[in-house]
This record gives C-alpha cells, sequence and structure tokens, in this order.
C-alpha cells in the first residue's frame, strides 16, 4: 500500500500484550485513515454504552495517509474513543510531529484496550513495540516526562503524553506531543489516565512510500508554494491565531465573563497584535507547514513567569473574556499550566468561568472553593483553580467533573448558563453574533466545537473555505435555513483532513480538487473531488451512527438555553439571540438525508454511503 | 502638490502609480476584478468617499470618483472609517494589522484575496504613495 504503512498495533493493557496487524485496503478506500479509520474500529469493536474510562472502552490513536509526506501540513495525528465527558464519539486531532514519527516507527496507528494494573508507557522503535514501566514517571508533567523519556531512549524519539490531569481523570484532559502540541478536547487524555497510560514514545526510520512520487511531490511543492503565499500565511504567522479575537470581538461575539456578553473591553491588552508585541520570542510550525502560526512567548519575571508556546486564540478567549482577564501574561501561564498538566485550555477555562458565574450568584460560597473568593478577572484565582482542577484538590475536584455535571450537581437554574453542548463546552464565538454557528455547535459529533465544521471562518472573521464550492455566509445575524447546507458541506470536508493527517487551515487555501490530487497521488487509486466529498460524508455519517447507538437523538442537538433566551446586552449584535434552531435542524437534516424526528442518518442515506452494516445496528434488523 | 482626495486628479494620480509600480504588476498578474475603496464618515470626517479602479492583471484600467454607490458593481469593496483610512493613506496604520482587528472591511471573492494577498496589500500601498490630503 502507498501512503500508509500498512501495519496496526494492538496493545491490551489489560494482559500486557502486543500484536500487530495489516491494514485492510477496503477500509482504506472507504474511510481514508486517520479519523476515519479510527472511528470504525470504534463503530466495530467497543460495545453499546461501554464506560469511557473501563477497559472495552478503545483508545485510538491513527494517522493518515498524507501524514509525513511532503504535502502541506502533514503532520497531524487524531486520537479516537468513547468521551468521558460526552458518553459519544470523543476525537482529538493534535500537530506538531509526532504522527510522522508513529508512522517513521513503523504503524499507521495503535489501538489499546484494557487497563494496565500499574503505570506504563509504550515505546514504538523501528517496527518494534515495547510495553515500559511507568511508575517513575506517573505524577509528573508532560514537558518532564518527556524529558526523562528522552534521557532513557533518546533524542530521536517523539513524545505523546498525559500531564496530572489525565492521570487523576480529569474529565478533559488532552494528549500533548512535543511538549506543548494538543490533542485536546474530549477527555482523550481522560481515557489514556484511566488506562494507566502514560505515554506513547516514537521513533524510526522507515520510508512513506508514495505511490506517483514524482507527481505528488510537484503538487505538494505547488501547494505549499500557493499557502505558503496566501492570506493565511502573512496574518496567522504574523499574529498567531490569537488574531481572531480581535476578529470576535469586533463583531460582538466574542464571548465574555461566561458569555454574558460578547464584548470584552480591554481587548487591546490581550490580543493577537499585543502578543506579538510584548511575550511573543519566536513563532513555531508544525510538520511541513508554511505558516508557523505556532506561538512561543516569555513572560520574563513576576507571578506568572514562565516560557513555553501560545497562548492560541482558545487560550485567550477561555481564559481571557470568558474568565474576565485582562493580564496576558496570566493568561499565558494559565496556556502553559494546561500544557503541562494535560488539560484542554477550552473546557478549563470555560468550567472556570461557569463556577465564578455561580459564585457570583451565590450558588457556590467560600464554603465551597477552599476559601477562595472567585471573581471573573482575578487571574491569581484562576491560576489557583488550575492547580486544584489538575490534582482534583477540593473545588477542583468538583470542576474536574466539567461544567455539565458541576451544573448537574448544583442545580438551582445553573443549567440556564452551563456553556456546554452535549457535555464539551463551547469554543469562544458567540453564535447570537454569527448565528450559523449555533447549528454547527449544535449538530457537531464530538459536541459543542468550532473546529468540525469552522463556519465561523467565514460566519465571523471572513475568510473562506476553498476546498468546498461554496462556504460564504450571506449575513451572521440572519438565520437562512438555506445556509445549512454551508455547515453540512464543511463538516463533510473538513473531516477528510481529518481522515488524511492534515491541518483544517489548508481547507481555507486549497481547493477540494488539489487535495484530491494530492490524495490520488499519494495513495495510487482513482481519488477524485467527489470521492473527497463522499468520504468525508461517509465518516460523518459513521460518528453520527455510534453516537446514536449510544443514544443520542434530535433532542441533544441543542444549544444552552443562554444562547436561546438571552440577547446580547450589547455590542454590534446588541438584542440578538439564537432564534430558529429548530428551522435550522430541519434544513440541516434534510440537506444530511437524517430523519427530522430522530435525527438518524436514513437507511437510504448509509446504504448509498455503503454503510450498509450500520443500518441494523441503528435501525434494528428489519431495516438491515 | 498635494491632491485632494475625492477628486478626479486624486484617482488619476493613484492609477498612475498603480501603473508605474513594478511589484504591483508582479503580485497582480492574476488579479481580475474591480475595486470600491470606500472612506466612511466619522466624528472626524462627515464626507463619504469612493474610488473606484477598474484592476486587470497588473493593470489599473481606469479610475474615479463615484458618487452613488450603486453607478458600479465591483467585485471588491475597501472600506473603513475616515480615521482608519487616513491613516493607512499616510502608512500609520500596516493594512493587515487593520483587517485581523476588523478595522478595515474586505469584501467580494475572499478566495481570489486568500490566494493573492499580496496584491491587495500593493494596491494599499500604491495608494499611500499618492501625495494626496483630505478636503477640508
Amino acid at each position: 500500500m502507498f501512503g500508509y504503512v500498512g501495519k496496526i498495533l494492538r496493545i491490551d493493557l489489560t494482559r500486557g500484550r502486543v500484536s500487530e496487524e495489516s491494514l485492510k485496503e477496503d477500509d482504506c478506500r472507504m474511510l481514508l485513515g486517520g479519523s476515519g479509520l479510527a472511528t470504525k474500529y470504534l463503530f466495530d469493536e467497543v460495545p453499546r454504552g461501554a464506560d469511557p474510562l473501563g477497559p472495552d472502552n478503545e483508545l485510538i490513536f491513527m494517522t493518515g495517509p498524507l501524514t509525513g509526506t511532503e504535502s502541506p501540513s502533514a503532520g497531524r495525528y487524531c486520537v479516537v474513543t468513547k468521551s468521558p465527558l460526552t458518553g459519544l464519539w470523543g476525537e482529538a486531532n493534535s500537530g506538531g510531529s509526532w504522527g510522522v514519527y508513529l508512522k517513521n516507527a513503523g504503524f499507521d496507528g495503535v489501538i489499546f484496550t484494557g487497563i494496565s494494573p500499574r503505570p506504563v508507557y509504550l515505546v514504538i522503535d523501528d517496527g518494534k513495540a515495547q510495553l515500559r514501566d511507568a511508575e517513575h514517571l506517573w505524577g509528573r508533567g508532560v514537558s518532564e516526562t518527556d524529558r526523562l523519556i528522552k534521557e532513557e531512549l533518546g533524542e530521536d524519539f517523539n513524545v505523546a503524553a498525559i500531564g496530572m490531569a489525565g492521570e487523576n481523570l480529569v474529565r478533559y484532559a488532552g494528549i500533548i506531543n512535543d511538549v506543548h502540541r494538543a490533542a485536546g478536547r474530549c477527555g482523550v487524555g481522560t481515557v489514556m489516565g484511566a488506562k494507566r497510560l502514560k505515554a506513547v514514545a516514537a521513533g524510526g526510520t522507515q520510508e512513506i512510500k508514495i505511490a506517483n512520487k514524482a507527481a505528488f511531490s510537484e503538487i505538494s511543492k505547488r501547494n505549499y508554494d500557493l499557502v505558503n503565499e496566501s492570506m493565511l500565511k502573512i496574518t496567522f504567522e504574523t499574529y498567531g491565531t490569537a488574531m481572531v479575537a480581535d476578529l470576535t470581538n469586533v463583531r460582538g461575539g466574542f464571548p465574555t465573563r461566561n458569555w454574558q456578553t460578547g464584548v470584552f473591553p480591554d481587548i487591546d491588552k490581550i490580543s493577537g497584535i499585543t502578543l506579538e508585541g510584548t511575550l511573543l520570542v519566536d513563532r513555531k510550525h508544525c510538520y511541513a507547514c508554511p505558516i508557523s502560526c505556532g506561538r512561543v512567548s516569555v513572560v520574563k519575571s513576576g507571578p506568572y513567569a514562565c516560557k513555553g508556546e501560545g497562548p492560541e486564540f482558545e487560550t485567550i478567549g477561555a481564559f481571557g473574556a470568558m474568565c474576565g482577564l485582562e493580564n496576558l501574561e496570566a493568561i499565558t501561564l494559565a496556556h502553559n499550566l494546561c500544557d503541562d498538566y494535560g488539560l484542554d485550555v477550552i473546557s478549563a477555562g470555560s468550567t472556570i468561568a461557569f463556577a465564578t458565574e455561580c459564585y457570583e450568584k451565590g450558588i457556590l460560597t467560600q464554603a465551597d472553593t477552599d476559601g477562595l473568593e472567585l471573581k471573573f478577572g482575578d487571574a491569581d484565582v484562576v491560576i489557583q483553580l488550575l492547580h486544584k482542577i489538575a490534582r482534583r484538590e477540593g473545588i477542583g475536584d468538583l470542576l474536574a467533573e466539567g461544567t455539565k455535571r458541576v451544573a448537574m450537581k448544583l442545580g438551582q437554574g445553573t443549567e440556564r448558563f452551563a456553556m456546554h453542548v452535549k457535555g464539551l463546552e463551547l469554543p469562544a464565538y458567540d453564535p447570537r453574533a454569527a448565528k450559523i454557528c449555533g447549528l454547527a455547535f449544535a449538530t457537531a459529533n464530538r459536541g459543542g466545537d468550532h473546529i468540525t465544521a469552522y463556519v465561523e471562518g467565514p460566519a465571523f472573521i471572513d475568510i473562506p473555505f476553498l476546498c468546498v464550492e461554496e462556504s460564504r455566509i450571506e449575513d451572521s445575524l440572519v438565520e437562512d435555513p438555506a445556509e445549512a447546507k454551508v455547515v453540512k458541506d464543511l463538516e463533510d470536508a473538513l473531516t477528510v483532513f481529518d481522515c488524511v493527517g492534515t491541518c483544517k487551515f489548508m481547507g481555507m487555501a486549497l481547493p477540494a480538487e488539489d487535495w484530491a490530487g494530492m490524495i490520488a497521488n499519494c495513495v495510487g487509486w482513482e481519488f477524485n473531488v467527489h470521492d473527497f466529498r463522499r468520504a468525508g460524508e461517509r465518516v460523518y455519517n459513521l460518528a453520527r451512527a455510534f453516537n446514536v447507538r449510544e443514544g443520542l437523538t434530535r433532542a441533544d442537538d441543542v444549544l444552552p438555553r443562554r444562547l436561546l433566551e438571552e440577547p446580547l446586552p450589547e455590542g454590534p449584535a446588541q438584542g440578538h439571540k439564537v432564534e430558529k434552531l429548530d428551522q435550522m435542524l430541519d434544513a440541516y437534516y434534510e440537506f444530511r438525508g437524517w430523519d427530522k424526528k430522530t435525527g438518524k442518518p436514513t437507511p437510504e442515506k448509509l446504504k448509498d454511503l455503503d454503510l450498509d452494516y450500520v443500518v441494523d445496528k441503528i435501525w434494528g434488523a428489519k431495516h438491515g | 502638490m498635494a491632491f485632494v482626495i475625492g477628486t478626479q486628479e486624486w484617482a488619476d494620480a493613484a492609477m498612475r502609480e498603480l501603473n508605474a509600480s513594478q511589484t504591483y504588476r508582479e503580485v497582480a498578474k492574476n488579479w481580475e476584478g474591480d475595486m470600491y475603496v470606500i472612506i466612511e464618515p466619522d466624528a472626524s470626517f462627515k464626507q463619504r468617499i469612493i474610488g473606484y479602479f477598474d484592476l486587470w492583471h497588473g493593470e489599473c484600467r481606469s479610475a474615479c470618483v463615484i458618487k452613488d454607490e450603486s453607478e458600479k458593481s465591483p467585485q471588491y469593496r475597501i472600506s473603513g472609517p475616515f480615521t482608519v483610512m487616513n491613516q493607512l493613506l499616510q502608512r500609520k496604520l500596516d493594512p493587515v494589522k487593520a483587517m485581523v482587528t476588523g478595522k478595515l472591511k474586505v469584501k467580494g471573492n475572499m478566495g481570489q484575496i486568500m490566494r493573492m494577498p499580496r496584491a491587495a496589500l500593493e494596491f494599499t500601498n500604491c495608494l499611500s504613495k499618492v501625495d494626496a490630503v483630505f478636503p477640508e
């Protein structure tokens, strides 16, 4: 097989067994790789109702056929599991270069099952895999773990690890590779912690074979150069993803103080431009990426002194505006702590913001918070809460459960301002200021998520996605059911990026034709734009089918009540709330070919996508 | 002699600047599409000024000042309040910075701008080279 190594590792952590199996070419043709292949393993092998933190759940690391090739920004891998936050299909995706190391080590992916009786880490060394004792690593941060493993194995290995948050089963723990790149969302690090798996270190020299090497190189170089000349490069390299903070704020949709408003008055103190002019010391890129959106920042002295990467836009959103912090140094420290503890910045910052509003309303008191006074804008308290969450100390034990479960425990109407969808905390784009985003948050397979459709790009910041035929949103403040198709098309197209192992940002700058050409020349089979779109749709429906089998219905495709009931109080979107979610859902299901009443992919749609075997799993045998 | 922004003389001078620029000719060689540059009134300046530029493959084929926005249907519109446009034309504000802070609005085929941002940036640069003042 070209593009693929052709081998998967299986690790039974309960028994300490390591085995290999061949990749099935039919599956690759249908689902490409990465998220697509991993979702098939999850659907086929994890029983309905499995405990996300139990032995039956799988933790699947998977690369795609483009991972590690010359294709622009092809350093990505994904982790798929049943999420302990949502109880549904969980996926997280990361850049850097760990995915490349895994393929060079001789495997397309690794599937972990069971629970190890003691902490272990996996070493994959040029085609051979071995579980090693990790007692000495348990309790250590990500950077220290990375350092110690490299001391043992040498610098030719790349490490993906959990920090204390994963060990302590904080429900939104992530997995961190290259010390600072996060597979952050859905609690994939929590599952890793539950399995007592501290890290996966990979290194090797195995070459990735390309079907039409000369043509692939030529197209890849041309596309790399195109991205290198694009607006994406100019803006994101200069200011990082942090620049999006300005652009959402100016539209009145930058969630502030737990989404009580969409305008953060001190935006100039925390924006990408301020970061560039103050703390930034270098820029960093993922494997084969021309953009370099990564930030390297230093806070030289004071209470928030730190050195590391970030902060990214979502950190500035979650810890800045949502928590009311105007202190960029504190936000940068929060970002670095999340990296080292292995915490998802969005869920961590959002849960703290939610707790702060609960405190303001008298629902939480100092008796609950270990004597801390929770106030929006108090950087010291936010930092203290982060430490407590990662260690599950005091109030941190409650907040480690995530917004949904905290609201369920507190009651007293807190669910109205508990800002999550399906249990996953929301990213920093307020759908009341760009309404189409409400539909995208409500329907994303992994819960409240921006990057599934990334319709926030065209809706908030006027950035188009060339990978779909039409991504334009005419008027962000109007809910137009016809534009539900944009969400559907973006979800399908961007799913392909998670399958092949490249960055979704590339979908902005390069059309589907270019991607189809690169994929075809890489794997060596016929693959055109139609196949590109169909593969994305197939994988998207398979993930939805997993969720349906777990009990998801249309009733779960909802938004927090605050977004539906409370108009924004100020700014360009003043007076706006999400009003037509039901109509938007009807239109979306219609475009998707899903049953409007239940939200299930219809048997006809599943069969049309060659997912016949899924039909009886979610509709019963009579439809199969 | 400084040209008064919003006059035909200013539009002509801007066209000359664009057509004299080797850089613009090179980076905009694949650019297709005419453009409005709209200076919106704000607290410091009460007039609305619309400049029209017909841009094609690195050349400015015509330029004029428009009274009514509906006179033409250009493929692109760059607009911003007077204070921002004034800073831009005096080179006191970087156009990229103006865009990423939402101070400068760009409408049109964003795909082309995504692929050829240097054409748009050099266009702004050429305009800022014109010795020009705002009307009293």
